[in-house]
């Protein structure tokens, strides 16, 4: 059954405008950088070199005003969701935990927590009886954490009286990963349910927004994935703490920027969306790319895909920024950080094999090249400042003397003043959507949810200071992930690590020596062979080596603060959500009655307790 | 509680993924009654209500055609190298 979208354009004429003017706009700013730095190259003679730099210019600064963009276009508030058209919910919602050598102790007291959540909701909403099931797959790998999950999983079924609704399968094998978990569950079950939650384990919603999502989702037959924004929470590190602020601050007005210019192909970023299961099954059914891994094997970034697959099949895919009470974790220190972006960096790369698959949306395409870009766009700005440093030491030395009978010397045309332009215009392509995002949260009143004008200020200008010192580094770790999957290097599935990433200074080492090399390598050939660009690299090659100091420092714990006034304060921080409360509350509970850590891979797997007890 | 963990996978379908048709029963998920679907819920397993998932195509056709055509030229290659060893 094709959806009802097929054959219609994927956007309305006003978004197609929107989506030229801002590449244009994004084109045209990375033409006038390549001018700015070709005028300056050319002052004293134009090289190959130059010209190759230029192009990298380019291309780098075309992304970086493509994300400008992106912020200014979401500038703009949302208008308040029309919910005249909902009404009662008719359909069957399952909820879906995929789950991967997680602690299962967290995890599965983050079901109960939901579970009783929606349950409140359906109570409040007068709808007790709709049903929505929680069904637990878990693809888990080692055999104490497998038994773990089954002990656990008896202990929920117990404290939710979750028989009926409540389901644990475990793969003997996890082939496809978690989409080929996924699949196997619509294979098996998928025909029993109209609608289906995908979560991540440590996902957690509030029932009322699941409520709310399949309520949306009745109310547009033709719509089949509905994507929340989840907002990262619980960071307790000074960098999960910096992230999870700029996810709470700024994204929502990046995210919004996007959802404008998406139409009906918007995105699925694996988790906290709900799907109609009959459009997923229909189209999702994902293929295994022909050769081995990187490039082949299974599709890692399956989200992406699945996307645009349901577009390319007639179905709306949907962000609606306006829902809130989605939450989920994030990495705590940039070694975690620069992992999970390794593994995302080979899923985008390998959307190369699916760019030029047939049918697919125009903006779908462009999506994956997005993606793509996303990591080559770190490896140009690293062969730019490569490029320029090898023309600055190719170049032969100034002649003076020109003429054999000169009484002064001639001196070279300075460019300094088109380079400090250049250098303050590319600045102002990454400050100025960030400053313009913190004047809309002064006009929308969002200031006080995120502590106050003054905390707001702080934070933001730690974010900026600490995101400038982490850049090159950041940089550092994706140009080589994307070099790792151009070798033909596969990542593999690491399980996540999450919550505590507290890293000594050797760990730090150990995670980042080859940056801290090539940092050096930088400083001393810019300081015998280009003397006269040795401060220019300086902002680069200094954070790289101090990269294990700073991977260090901001994996600790970040420093407490009064309410309002600690540094980084999001709006969880300010009021803790009720379905986080739950969670903690059911947590303790649960390992304050008898729970002792056993040892496990993680270390933080425990023994469910004796007596089953209710949230 | 043993009952309430369906672990036990057919084993038509272990490890079932993206190469899904090919294991899946051949049965319409639309004429699944949905009080069978059910009937599995009061025992405490996953609903058994498959649903077919169809393995879409991904990769262009030209490249699939070319590879296809490839894998041919090659397989004729081997069989008349086989051929004239045998000879």
């Amino acid at each position: 059954m094709p959806g009802p979208l097929r054959g219609l354009p994927d956007a309305p004429l006003w978004v197609l405008v929107l989506r030229t003017v801002a590449a244009l706009s994004a084109a045209l700013t990375g033409l006038w950088a390549s001018a700015m730095f070709l005028q300056y190259s050319a002052v004293n003679g134009l090289t190959p070199l130059a010209v190759v730099s230029a192009v990298f210019l380019f291309f780098s600064t075309s992304w970086l005003a493509w994300g400008a963009a992106l912020g200014l276009i979401g500038l703009k508030p949302a208008p308040a969701f029309d919910r005249s058209a909902l009404g009662p919910i008719k359909g069957r919602t399952v909820v879906l935990v995929p789950v991967y050598n997680e602690d299962p102790t967290t995890t599965f007291a983050r079901i109960a927590a939901m579970m009783a959540s929606v349950d409140k909701a359906l109570l409040e909403a007068g709808e007790p009886d709709v049903p929505v099931h929680f069904a637990i797959l878990s693809d888990t790998r080692d055999a104490r954490v497998a038994e773990a999950e089954e002990s656990w999983f008896t202990h929920l079924m117990a404290a939710t009286a979750g028989e009926g609704r409540l389901f644990y399968r475990r793969r003997i094998t996890n082939e496809g990963r978690k989409a080929g978990n996924i699949e196997e569950f619509f294979a098996r079950s998928g025909g029993a349910y109209d609608y289906a939650m995908i979560l991540d384990a440590d996902s957690l919603m509030e029932g009322a927004t699941v409520i709310e999502m399949v309520r949306r989702m009745e109310a547009a037959p033709g719509l089949g994935l509905l994507q929340s924004l989840p907002t990262v929470v619980r960071a307790s590190s000074v960098f999960g703490r910096a992230m999870q602020f700029a996810a709470a601050f700024f994204s929502p007005v990046f995210s919004r920027g996007l959802a404008r210019l998406q139409g009906h192909t918007g995105p699925f970023w694996g988790h906290n969306a709900l799907v109609r299961v009959d459009a997923f099954t229909e189209c999702c059914g994902l293929p295994v790319l022909s050769g081995p891994p990187p490039f082949g094997g299974h599709i890692l970034s399956h989200d992406y895909v699945e996307a645009a697959l349901l577009a390319r099949g007639g179905w709306e895919v949907r962000l609606d920024t306006d829902l809130s009470g989605s939450y989920e974790e994030g990495p705590e220190s940039v070694v975690e950080h620069a992992k999970r972006d390794r593994r995302w960096c080979q899923g985008n790369l390998q959307h190369i094999r699916v760019l030029m698959a047939p049918g697919l949306r125009a903006w779908s395409r462009f999506v994956f090249l997005q993606g793509v870009f996303t990591y080559v766009a770190p490896v140009l700005w690293a062969l730019f400042l490569i490029t320029v440093i090898a023309d600055r030491v190719t170049q032969p030395p100034p002649n003076y003397f020109p003429d054999p009978y000169q009484l002064f010397p001639v001196f070279p045309s300075d460019g300094t003043a088109k380079a400090i332009g250049l250098t303050i215009g590319i600045f102002g392509l990454l400050i100025m959507p960030k400053l313009l995002t913190t004047a809309e949260a002064w006009v929308m009143e969002r200031m006080p949810s995120f502590g106050g004008v003054g905390t707001v200020l702080r934070s933001v200008l730690s974010d900026f200071i600490l995101m400038s010192l982490l850049a090159p580094v950041m940089m550092a770790y994706q140009t080589r992930s994307v070099v790792q999957v151009l070798m033909g290097r596969d990542g593999g599935w690491p399980p996540n690590r999450r919550g505590g990433a507290e890293l000594t200074l050797g760990e730090a080492w150990a995670g980042s020596k080859f940056i801290v090399l090539f940092g050096l390598a930088g400083l001393v050939i810019a300081h015998f062979l280009t003397s006269h660009i040795f401060y220019w690299v300086l902002p680069v090659v200094l954070p790289m080596i101090g990269s294990p100091l700073l991977i260090a420092r901001t994996s600790q714990p970040a420093r407490p603060g009064r309410r309002g006034r600690r540094l980084f304060t999001t709006p969880q921080d300010m009021r803790n959500p009720a379905i986080l409360a739950l969670h903690d509350a059911i947590l303790a509970d649960w390992r304050g009655e008898g729970a002792t850590p056993a040892g496990t891979a993680s270390g933080r797997v425990g023994a469910p307790p004796a007596v089953a007890s209710g949230p | 509680m043993g009952a309430v963990m369906s672990t036990k996978v057919p084993p038509d379908r272990r490890g079932a993924t993206t190469g899904m048709p090919a294991r899946m029963p051949a049965e319409n998920p639309a004429e699944v009654p949905a009080d069978r679907a059910m009937d599995a819920l009061a025992a405490g397993r996953l609903p058994d209500a498959p649903h077919a998932m169809p393995e879409q195509a991904i990769e262009p056709r030209s490249v699939s055609r070319m590879r296809s055509r490839l894998r041919a030229r090659l397989r004729m290659l081997m069989s008349s190298q086989r051929g004239s060893a045998e000879v």
